[in-house]
């Protein structure tokens, strides 16, 4: 038969289960230890079990003074002062998704028109 | 969101457990039902259809079977019709049967009797199902008088191919409510009504005052899959494709859309354009507590082994925001599934669609169940969860990560995290722990 997750203040008093931070109860707060450098940053929480599990928040604690400098492989660094831009961007081989593109122009560096 | 779903947070989903303790065969089960009966005296019995078989399942479990001899293998419906009290089981080759809670009549309506595709399906004081012909209907308040390919009696479809499936619904006027029927081709839909059927179906002409009519209402869009083909409460009639998606035609309404573009893949995990298109039949879908739930056979399956879930809460409330579908729910081999709610029952049952498994009986969705039953095992189930991808606001710079926290109830598994750039994965299985 299954199992049967039937801890949650259970015992004598009134939240006194097995598993005390129960389903009626304020959330825990877990950490996960992970130093590392990103751009874009998605996470991928995975829970095998036979036991409830509910997540209510989720976040990254950042270090705001160790950001470095984009240095994305992808970023194109061109001077080309333009009036008019525009971009074509070209991909074969495999599956590939634009989700966005943004134009950052460095307005120091724009020539006067005339 | 795999094997989990929001619901006051992101949340494992329930689990299942099976009914019978040991398989009734090396056979997956084709069908299932309660069967409401009684009038005064109410009572129920659970149906269910395996190789050649139709069988009662108690809740004790036991076994009785009723019927024996039906084509191997086919898919079984089966539908409770109030005013005979009695079940009708169809599988579109064997005659018509019915039970009526003690006995079995196969049969039904003598020499021509029909071979019923999809469930049959009352209409006002009568009963329609599809043969090969079209729609035939039944005398009325009768079910051994059926017409056959009559000229005006059977109902023909305007694009070719067979129906597929008759589902009730009625169709709702600025002060009226007209009784009606869904009748599904595999590409084209149409709406059955009428207040009167006429006095003797097997007569050479309509009599006077008949005025049964079959309307097409899109030509376009229909079903492969009978057992697809859902009620929801106060939205309306939900059905799965044959281009491989999910269409909903509005409660009372005779238009509807398409509803499951959500669930076409754009990643490595397959969506529903991984259905197994030679076993659309195997396609089911049911609605129970807030959910509807879509169950796909995948690659080269004949069962269905994936579900997507549809919160039919978010579609009611913020139906300008879409759908909202959670998925793929992974691990359970139900091929098919249906709804107990009548005589102070409230639970889900699934029929194990895996011969090697062999014939279960499962209850879904399980309260406080975390585990899925297969056969007899009891398999963990889990759950994945990903987040979009972020930048935290400042897209130009690389941020650097010290740690990732999380606020979670009822946690006494171990849940870890992995760390993504669009790039690749940056961290793999790094373990949540409690703060100290």
């Amino acid at each position: 038969m299954a199992v049967v997750t039937n801890l949650w203040g259970d015992g004598s008093l009134w939240g006194d289960g097995d598993v005390w931070n129960g389903k009626n109860y304020s959330p825990i707060e877990y950490v996960a230890n992970q130093e590392i450098q990103c751009h874009r940053l998605s996470i991928k929480l995975t829970k095998t079990g036979s036991t409830d599990f509910v997540l209510h928040h989720l976040v990254a604690r950042l270090s705001r003074i160790r950001q470095a400098a984009f240095t994305h492989i992808a970023y194109i660094d061109k001077v080309t002062p333009s009036r008019h831009l525009s971009v074509r961007l070209s991909h074969q081989g495999s599956e590939f998704i634009l989700s966005e593109l943004t134009l950052l122009a460095s307005r120091k560096r724009h020539q006067p028109r005339g | 969101m795999q094997n989990c779903w929001r619901n006051g947070g992101v949340r494992i989903r329930n689990g299942s457990s099976n009914l019978n303790s040991s398989s009734y065969g090396a056979y997956r089960v084709l069908g299932g039902h309660k069967y409401y009966y009684g009038g005064s005296s109410p009572t129920a019995k659970r149906l269910i259809a395996y190789n050649t078989n139709i069988s009662v399942i108690s809740d004790v479990p036991a076994e009785t079977v009723i019927l024996t001899g039906l084509v191997a293998g086919l898919r079984t419906y089966f539908a409770t019709w109030s005013i005979t009290d009695s079940v009708y089981i169809s599988n579109g080759t064997d005659t018509l049967t019915k039970y009526n809670g003690t006995t079995v009549t196969t049969g039904i309506g003598g020499a021509t009797s029909p071979r019923a595709r999809g469930p049959v399906c009352p209409i006002l004081d009568r009963l329609m199902c599809i043969t090969p012909d079209g729609i035939e209907r039944t005398n009325p308040r009768v079910d051994n008088v059926w017409s056959v390919a009559s000229s005006w009696a059977t109902l023909r479809p305007q694009t070719p191919g067979l129906f597929m499936a008759l589902a009730p619904f009625s169709v709702r006027g600025t002060d009226s409510i007209s009784p009606g029927i869904i009748a599904l081709q595999e590409r084209a839909y149409y709406l059955v009504t009428g207040t009167n059927f006429g006095a003797d179906v097997t007569a050479a002409t309509a009599g006077t005052g008949e005025d049964g009519s079959i309307k097409l209402l899109d030509a376009t869009v229909g079903t492969a899959s009978p057992a697809s083909v859902c009620a929801v409460p106060g939205i309306g009639l939900f059905w799965f494709t044959t281009d491989l998606n999910v269409f909903w035609l509005k409660e009372g309404s005779l238009t509807g859309m398409y509803v499951g573009d959500k669930l076409q893949s754009t990643g490595a995990t397959a969506g529903i354009e991984s259905t197994n298109t030679a076993a659309l039949a195997g396609v089911w879908m049911t609605y129970f507590d807030h959910i509807l739930m879509l169950s796909i056979p995948t690659g080269s399956a004949v069962y269905a082994s994936t579900q997507y879930w549809m919160d039919m809460r978010e579609l009611r409330n913020h139906p300008e925001r879409g759908p909202v579908w959670y998925g793929p729910m992974t691990g359970q081999t139900v091929s098919c599934a249906w709804v107990e709610n009548q005589q102070g029952d409230n639970t889900l049952r699934g029929g194990e669609g895996n011969s090697a498994t062999g014939v279960f009986v499962y209850t879904l969705r399980v309260p406080s169940v975390f585990t899925d039953a297969v056969g007899t095992a009891d398999n963990d189930i889990t759950m994945t969860y990903q987040t979009p991808f972020k930048d935290f606001g400042v897209p130009s710079r690389e941020k650097y990560v010290q740690a990732i926290h999380a606020d979670c109830n009822g946690f006494t598994g171990a849940a870890t995290l992995d760390l993504l750039d669009l790039e690749g994965t940056l961290a793999t299985a790094v373990p949540l722990e409690t703060v100290t």
